[in-house]
């Protein structure tokens, strides 16, 4: 219980870290403007191919991660920046519920990213995905997001012993979910080593589930690949639980966490 | 001093070390659509992104650090000329901003065993070097406004994406829509995006010296108004007394 109410709290502090770093003017310039820049850069790119299923392909994949994987990992460090984080491991509670109710914010960044850049193909660039997929799509992007998520909270475990590597996580995470997860490129694409890795990575799935329901996939189809999903997610989720305490343990021990 | 100070933080380096690892989606979607003739778009995209990526973000971060440091009105009270202090610095910056070229390179040739070939050796070289002084003189242009204005951040996120998009980093102007190709030349990219993919390209190359003027010329321009802005912007702050040895 005392767990969901810590979760909530911080929860509260990510709004307003949210708030600190973007106001609604700057999120909506700032950030679309650069979310439809790279937008139009997948529609250019599918058009230099010269090939319109490669277009579609490109358009379904980037829109469904869009903004995915940003920020979080980074937030994971905030509660060290501020000063808090040896209060926080002087409490009795987890870590846990602390980093992730306030690294939570940001999947509902993802979410909007997402919708963004689907809206912004249909309305400026003329894009036509079918109806029934777009309105089934968003049950994938919610999945995948909170798959990112629970990576992004193992990651930002370990980003929590280095801080210095936060931002370099974050590009790496970015990076890999649009090279190797079946975004720009099948994922059959790659060789069987980075198959098998990819299909532990979140967002794979999820994005495979997202094409079937463009392309009137069967439902079985549909349900097996959005469940292998879910056990990403939950796969990454208890690594990540496991992962902060033991993060926490290690800096108590080697007395590397300082007030400051 | 900068090459120093970056050592110290890896931060600095991160477009170094991350932005040529978009070369794989760019490479991968090229190849898989059997496109592999297009490989230097990816490069000269890995090329000016990373350079541009040291210019905008880590340069801007340049004047912010030393105002939060207060250096800035040590400097300010010192008979150096501040812009030129900077120029040194941002150099050094964008500088580093060439390795994005060779990885990008390693990348393709590595990972997807595609070399690709280096016809115009000379002209590539020219180019890189024109590349340099061109976005470090945006970069100070930028560093101007974006340093002393202050809100440093969102510009830094949202600035870039239009004019890689304008310049034709990765997809030539041509595919842009008809009303928003004039202003692609305006932007030192669209000059030196064409000329490393010409130089990477066999036959012969039009206008070389024509369009390495045009990419040092637009730099120098943007770098001459980002010294008077620079000038202007101490000024007054030195006047409405906005500087504090706080």
């Amino acid at each position: 219980m005392s767990n969901i109410r810590i979760m909530r709290h911080a929860f509260l502090v990510g709004i307003r870290d949210f708030q600190m770093f973007w106001t609604w003017r700057t999120w909506t310039f700032g950030w679309l403007a650069r979310i439809l820049t790279s937008a139009a850069i997948w529609v250019l790119m599918g058009r230099l191919t010269g090939s319109p299923q490669q277009l579609d392909y490109l358009l379904i994949g980037n829109a469904a991660v869009a903004g995915v994987g940003t920020f979080a990992i980074a937030a994971a460090v905030w509660d060290r920046w501020d000063g808090v984080y040896s209060l926080l491991i002087a409490s009795p509670a987890s870590l846990a519920p602390t980093t992730i109710g306030r690294m939570a914010i940001w999947i509902f960044h993802w979410l909007g990213s997402s919708a963004a850049t689907f809206a912004m193909l249909i309305l400026a660039f003329g894009w036509r995905p079918p109806l029934h997929g777009l309105l089934l799509a968003p049950v994938g992007v919610v999945l995948l997001s909170i798959s990112t998520f629970c990576l992004s909270v193992f990651l930002g475990a370990l980003a929590g012993a280095v801080p210095a590597l936060r931002n370099i996580l974050i590009n790496l995470l970015t990076t890999a979910i649009i090279a190797f997860c079946g975004v720009s490129v099948p994922v059959s694409f790659w060789p069987s080593p980075v198959q098998w890795i990819a299909a532990a990575l979140p967002c794979t799935h999820g994005v495979a589930a997202i094409r079937l329901m463009m392309a009137d996939g069967s439902a079985t189809a549909i349900l097996s690949e959005l469940g292998q999903e879910i056990a990403v997610a939950a796969f990454w989720l208890v690594l990540a639980l496991l992962a902060i305490d033991r993060m926490a343990e290690r800096g108590r021990r080697d007395g590397s966490i300082e007030f400051g | 001093m900068q090459l120093a100070l970056t050592r110290h933080n890896i931060e600095d380096l991160l477009p170094v070390l991350v932005i040529p690892l978009l070369t794989l989606p760019s490479m991968a979607i090229l190849i898989h659509s059997g496109r592999a003739d297009l490989a230097p778009f990816a490069l000269s995209a890995s090329l000016l992104m990373t350079i541009g990526q040291m210019g905008f973000f880590v340069a801007g971060e340049v004047v912010s650090m030393d105002r939060r440091q207060q250096l800035v009105e040590i400097i300010v009270a010192s008979p150096a000329s501040y812009a030129v202090i900077l120029l040194g610095r941002v150099g050094v910056l964008t500088a580093l901003g060439l390795l994005g070229f060779g990885e990008g390179w390693l990348i393709a040739w590595g990972v997807f065993g595609v070399p690709v070939p280096i016809i115009h050796g000379g002209l590539l070289t020219a180019t890189l070097l024109a590349t340099v002084i061109a976005s470090t003189g945006t970069a100070l242009l930028f560093t101007a406004l974006l340093g002393l204005a202050g809100t440093t951040r969102t510009f830094q996120h949202a600035v870039n994406g239009p004019f890689y998009l304008l310049g034709g980093v990765l997809v030539p102007v041509h595919f842009l829509p008809v009303w928003l190709q004039p202003f692609a030349p305006l932007t030192f990219f669209y000059w030196a995006a064409g000329l490393v993919r010409d130089a990477l390209r066999p036959g012969p190359v039009e206008d070389p010296m024509l369009r390495l003027g045009a990419t040092v010329g637009l730099g120098l321009a943007a770098g001459l108004i980002g010294m008077l802005v620079i000038g202007r912007m101490l000024g007054r702050l030195r006047r409405d007394g906005t500087l504090s040895l706080a």
